[in-house]
């Protein structure tokens, strides 16, 4: 597969692949840990985002697999793509689906990723942009729930012991999930635009601004006992606005949020088939297809809350060792091998 | 041919080679010391005219010029049966010189034609009023009237084994990308067809994808609209007999550009721009999102308007998928039928068609009052768009929007919306991407599709699928 | 190959069924609820609109049961078609019920992904029915009625602005206490008004409830204008007495939190919509004015803390900068209890803004 992005169209990707399904699970896990120091916590771990981004930056050119370590980012991925899954069907079974069966909707939901990844590259690349207009929408909504922000629940700071603290950082990584794809498609963008410096500080901001806010959205408007109650906590944000057009904006959102998701997924299985192609050859349709078959088996076995909940919690490991561990062992070996 | 063939005995093979047909004229005629046969249809050249030009010719010859025969519209060819039928199928005359095995051909065709008026289907308010007719002749000279350039290249080949149709290619040399041209050219010429009759059906030929539902030319009949697209390195394809120019390479928003937009003001341009884009919107989504509502989130529905929605619905006996089918069978029925009818009686069965069926169908109890008013909201929006193919391809299109939303709501209107988010951004226009500024996404072209900006920028066509000028493209 | 599966997918979409589909016209609305009984023993009562013929009738259904899902099951068995509660507009309690911890009643509503959570809601004195069924005419539809009631008494200020999300919000905040709207029948022409403020403890009603003025100073001592809140006065100088109407045009609150005082300020601005006295162009009338309607508002204004230290109920939310600033204040336990026995003096200072177009 050859292709070549351009600057903005290589963010998009990664700003889609980082937020997707994550945006909208995250907070809750996340400030049950931390409680209100959630916020300051997350600047912190956002400049270690940041530092991430640089390294990558860096060292990008250093980063090249072999066939055993793409095979490793394949089951990897795989990981993610049926954990997006089985949480995407898990929330819309409970916000609107309880009757339809599991396998319908997860099957149409793969069914659209598999048509956009037998499509050209370039479909994927770009199918982020559908969501660009719905984004700020869904954004300025919950603007809307300002009035009945509570700005003193931001206080008291600094009460995180150093456990819980350790243990918040980890629960935030899920925002980081998605970040390796910088390693896999730095290389593709057009070299004549610059990424370094303030092109990448601003794609920090923007990642910043969206999880940071999200997560002050959800401390000021709830208070502390009560998110424990709420695993999505944007979502009633959004259920109880009320604007005079419509009712109950928040099932709009889950749609839009569902899509954001699809593409995150089409994203991930579009990465998976590229590293493949890299080792593999032909049958790029054929190993699609049956990418996608295993895309709709494989969430099936999970089905409950606890189910969906163990592999979450599981996912923070391999992306550590994803995102940092693997790329830091085959930048170092590649760059002793250059000199 | 033998030197003493009769002239007579040639006559009758010329009427043999064209059947007898009785529009035809062939008869003898003194040439100076020699005889000719002079043959054409009575029904494509004037005779008088006829008289007139070989009156000339003969003065040339009598005058002892070498190229006697060569004039503005004659010239002389070798005899041969090919180029004799080749000619007077044209409506060309043909005048044999049996000793000497020449053919002299005078072009001078006669045809019936309109003059040329504004297109029905394509009406502005403001700027030229003038369009296309059934001849390519007269259809050119309307562009190089517009384009006094000598870049405006006209090629033209004939396809069809039985019909041999005429079909014309402009496009201006320097704008125009020379791979289009050239793959224009191999594909015309691939088309193996034996009758080529409508313009229709050239596009068929061209198209990348046949089954898509979006069109892939913009067909058009207006002279200003061909001239603004060539400027922007696109190729317009004419036949003889259409006064339908097709435009390709096109993308998806240029069939929401009309000439209107730059002939009034900018912001008024770009409101109008912006609310066909909108009518887009409606018009495909609108009774999906009612038919989704109804059946699956009438939660949303805000307080005050859900007794009066309540009170509509609450004794149909039909699902809303079906009320909407209903509906939609009786706009599409009254917009077929009154289209062939002439204009008064076509009004008439538009007023009983949406008044009285209206009225009448709510008072029934068969479809509820909201339902009229959605999918009479969705008609008037898919008139909006300034193609007609286009319109035909939204009307066709909210159908499976609206069954995808009577089985799972929103959620379906989601599924759909990005298939056909993909299926928009798979197509191709003569291999160029149908779906331009969003892929390749480059949202500094934003503001042109969009709005309409103050000036006429020469827009580029977008070339390949991939960021970059390399055009190396995707491999599909 | 791309086709086939295309058609294969768009015929698996027809060949499914429509499982989740809920036809509106299948549905009932149900806009008003109340709830009364205790834990255990639940009765709710449902209010809704019913069409029949191309008119709208109102009707309402009783349920009964272990919880208000059971009540409301029940219920359904009344009822031609099944009860919706997604477009609920208010919400009642009666108020006996609400002195257990209310909570359980609503968790329901917070549950339903379907639910719209901005409804209002209210505590009523009294029995439930007969706010379902007013002697007097209020109109059919008593739901839109008691919604916009809710809604005129929120724009005067009479009443917290506060939908049911924010209910529980409030009910799991440990730093403020939750006030509802209460509602009473006016024992004289039996029509259901807005009585006041109930004043609620941790997750129970505590029987004390704020009277209407007492209502907008709770308001405004919150800092939660509606978009009208009036005072009437009767003005006394030196012999003459006017009646003495004000308008809160502006509101700012400065506390000063001490670990063993709460100092409150408030600088009123208002703007004078009724004083047949006439001069107030000049300085000393306004002066004048202006103390006395200081003067006044201290004393009521305190007057209500006190009576919200009573109740140990702090609707006024004091205890949300105590917790984020002054831990130590905060550390000293419920913060319910701390409350009530916390000295807090409100003052007031008065400015008047405007003096409408007469002088």
């Amino acid at each position: 597969m050859t292709f070549k992005l351009s600057r903005i169209q290589f963010f998009l990707i990664m700003f889609i692949a980082q937020t997707g399904t994550v945006s909208l699970s995250f907070q809750t896990p996340f400030i049950n840990v931390v409680g209100r120091d959630a916020w300051l916590i997350f600047i912190g771990v956002g400049i270690f985002h940041y530092v991430l981004l640089l390294l990558y930056e860096k060292n990008y050119k250093y980063f090249v697999l072999g066939p055993f370590g793409s095979w490793l980012y394949k089951g990897y991925w795989l990981l993610i793509i049926v954990s997006f899954i089985s949480y995407i069907d898990y929330t819309l079974a409970v916000w609107a689906f309880p009757d339809t069966p599991q396998i319908v909707v997860i099957s149409i939901m793969v069914g659209v990723s598999l048509y956009a990844n037998l499509s050209r590259p370039e479909t994927v690349i770009n199918l982020s942009v559908i969501l660009i207009p719905l984004i700020p929408i869904f954004y300025l909504l919950l603007l809307l729930a300002w009035p009945e922000f509570v700005w003193t629940n931001l206080f008291p700071i600094g009460e995180v012991d150093s456990s819980r603290l350790l243990k918040g950082i980890l629960t935030s990584q899920f925002t980081f999930i998605g970040i390796e794809l910088f390693l896999f498609f730095r290389k593709h963008v057009d070299i004549k635009q610059k990424i370094k410096g303030l092109p990448l500080l601003i794609y920090q901001m923007f990642w910043l601004v969206f999880f940071l806010s999200s997560v002050l959205f959800t401390l000021l408007y709830f208070s502390l006992e009560e998110i424990k109650m709420i695993p999505e906590p944007a979502m009633y944000i959004l259920k109880s606005q009320t604007v005079t057009f419509v009712e109950r904006i928040d099932l709009f959102f889950i749609y839009l949020w569902m899509m954001w998701s699809i593409i995150t997924i089409s994203l991930f299985a579009f990465t998976t088939m590229y590293v493949h192609q890299l080792h593999a050859n032909g049958h790029k349709k054929r190993n699609t297809i049956i990418f996608h078959i295993l895309l709709v088996l494989l969430p099936l076995f999970l089905h409950s809350k606890e189910h969906v909940a163990i592999i979450q919690k599981s996912l923070v490991y391999f992306h550590l060792f994803f995102a940092i561990v693997v790329p830091t062992v085959v930048i170092l070996m590649n760059r002793r091998k250059k000199k | 041919m033998d030197d003493m063939v009769s002239t007579d005995s040639l006559i009758l093979y010329i009427k043999k080679i064209f059947h007898n047909s009785s529009d035809l004229f062939v008869e003898e005629t003194k040439w100076q010391d020699r005889t000719a046969v002079i043959c054409y249809y009575t029904v494509m050249t004037e005779g008088a005219q006829v008289n007139l030009q070989l009156e000339l010719i003969r003065k040339r010859a009598s005058d002892g010029l070498i190229d006697w025969g060569e004039t503005a519209i004659s010239s002389v060819h070798a005899f041969s049966v090919s180029t004799l039928t080749e000619s007077v199928s044209s409506g060309f005359v043909a005048v044999i010189f049996p000793e000497t095995n020449l053919l002299l051909q005078i072009k001078m065709p006669k045809f019936a034609m309109r003059s040329p008026n504004e297109p029905d289907n394509e009406h502005v308010i403001r700027g030229s009023h003038d369009g296309f007719v059934e001849g390519f002749d007269a259809n050119m000279s309307l562009i190089r009237k517009r384009l006094a350039i000598p870049d405006l290249v006209v090629q033209s080949l004939r396809i069809g084994n039985d019909t041999k149709t005429h079909i014309n290619y402009v496009y201006i040399e320097s704008i125009a990308d020379e791979d289009v041209v050239a793959d224009v050219k191999k594909r015309l010429e691939s088309i193996k067809s034996n009758k080529v009759i409508s313009i229709g059906q050239v596009e068929d030929y061209l198209e990348d994808s046949v089954w898509s539902p979006f069109p892939q030319f913009l067909n058009t009949e207006r002279p200003d609209r061909v001239v603004a697209n060539l400027l922007e390195g696109k190729i317009a394809l004419f036949t003889d007999s259409s006064p339908t120019a097709l435009i390709a390479p096109v993308n998806f928003f240029s069939f929401y550009e009309s000439p209107d937009d730059y002939n009034g003001r900018v912001l008024v341009g770009s409101f109008y721009r912006l609310l066909r884009m909108l009518s887009f919107m409606t018009a495909i989504f609108l009774p999906a999102f009612y038919i989704a509502v109804i059946g699956f989130h009438s939660d949303i529905i805000p307080l005050e308007l859900g007794k009066q929605v309540k009170l509509a619905v609450n004794d149909i006996p039909y699902r809303p998928i079906f009320e909407a089918l209903l509906l939609e069978l009786f706009i599409e029925l009254i917009r077929e039928s009154a289209i062939r009818l002439p204009t008064p009686i076509g009004q008439t069965v538009g007023i009983v068609g949406g008044l009285v069926i209206g009225n009448a169908i709510v008072s029934a109890g068969l479809v509820s009052n909201f339902m009229v008013i959605v999918v009479a909201m969705t008609a008037i929006s898919s008139f909006v768009v300034p193609s007609w193919e286009m319109n035909m391809t939204i009307r066709i299109i909210r159908f499976p929007f609206m069954i995808a939303a009577s089985l799972f709501g929103f959620f379906g209107i989601a599924i759909g919306t990005l298939v056909l988010f993909i299926h928009l951004m798979n197509v191709s226009s003569l291999k160029q991407p149908y779906f331009s500024p969003i892929v390749p996404f480059d949202p500094s072209r934003f503001k042109d599709v969009f709005f309409r900006s103050p000036y006429v920028r020469l827009k580029k066509q977008q070339k390949t699928f991939t960021h970059g000028e390399d055009k190396e493209g995707g491999n599909r | 190959m791309k086709r086939n599966a295309c058609i294969l997918l768009i015929c698996s979409f027809l060949l499914s069924g429509c499982w989740d589909e809920r036809q509106y016209k299948d549905i009932t609305i149900v806009s008003l609820i109340g709830v009364e009984g205790k834990p255990g023993d639940v009765k709710a009562q449902f209010a809704y609109p019913t069409f029949e013929d191309g008119s709208i009738s109102y009707s309402t259904s009783k349920g009964s049961g272990k919880t208000l899902r059971e009540a409301r099951n029940d219920a359904n068995h009344r009822t031609m078609e099944g009860l919706n509660i997604a477009s609920l507009q208010v919400l009642f309690i009666a108020e006996d019920t609400a002195k257990s911890d209310i909570y359980e009643y609503i968790d329901m509503l917070y549950r339903d992904p379907r639910n719209r959570l901005g409804a209002h809601m209210a505590i009523v004195q009294g029995d439930l029915a007969s706010y379902f069924k007013p002697s007097a005419h209020v109109g059919d539809d008593v739901a839109t009625y008691y919604s916009n009631l809710l809604e005129t008494a929120i724009r005067y200020t009479f009443i917290p602005d506060i939908d049911i999300q924010q209910v529980s919000t409030v009910l799991f905040a440990e730093d403020i206490s939750l006030s509802l709207p209460y509602i009473e029948i006016e024992k004289e022409s039996g029509i259901p008004e807005i009585a006041g403020t109930a004043l609620f403890n941790k997750k129970e009603f505590t029987g004390e409830t704020l009277d209407k003025k007492e209502s907008i100073l709770l308001n405004l001592l919150r800092k939660k204008k509606g978009s009208f809140a009036r005072f009437s006065y009767i003005w006394k100088s030196g012999g003459e007495e006017s009646p003495l109407t004000v308008q809160v045009v502006d509101n700012h609150k400065q506390w000063k939190i001490s670990n063993d005082k709460i100092e409150a300020f408030y600088k009123l601005k208002l703007s004078v919509e009724e004083f047949p006295h006439v001069g107030l162009d000049k300085k000393k009338v306004i002066k004048e004015v202006e103390d006395f309607l200081s003067k006044e508002m201290t004393k009521e204004f305190n007057g209500v803390v006190k009576k919200l230290q009573e109740a140990k109920s702090d609707a006024v939310g004091f205890g949300r900068p105590v917790r984020a600033f002054h831990p130590a204040l905060w550390g000293k336990g419920d913060w319910t209890e701390t409350f009530a026995k916390l000295p807090i003096s409100v003052k007031v200072k008065v400015e008047v803004l405007r003096t409408d177009i007469l002088n």
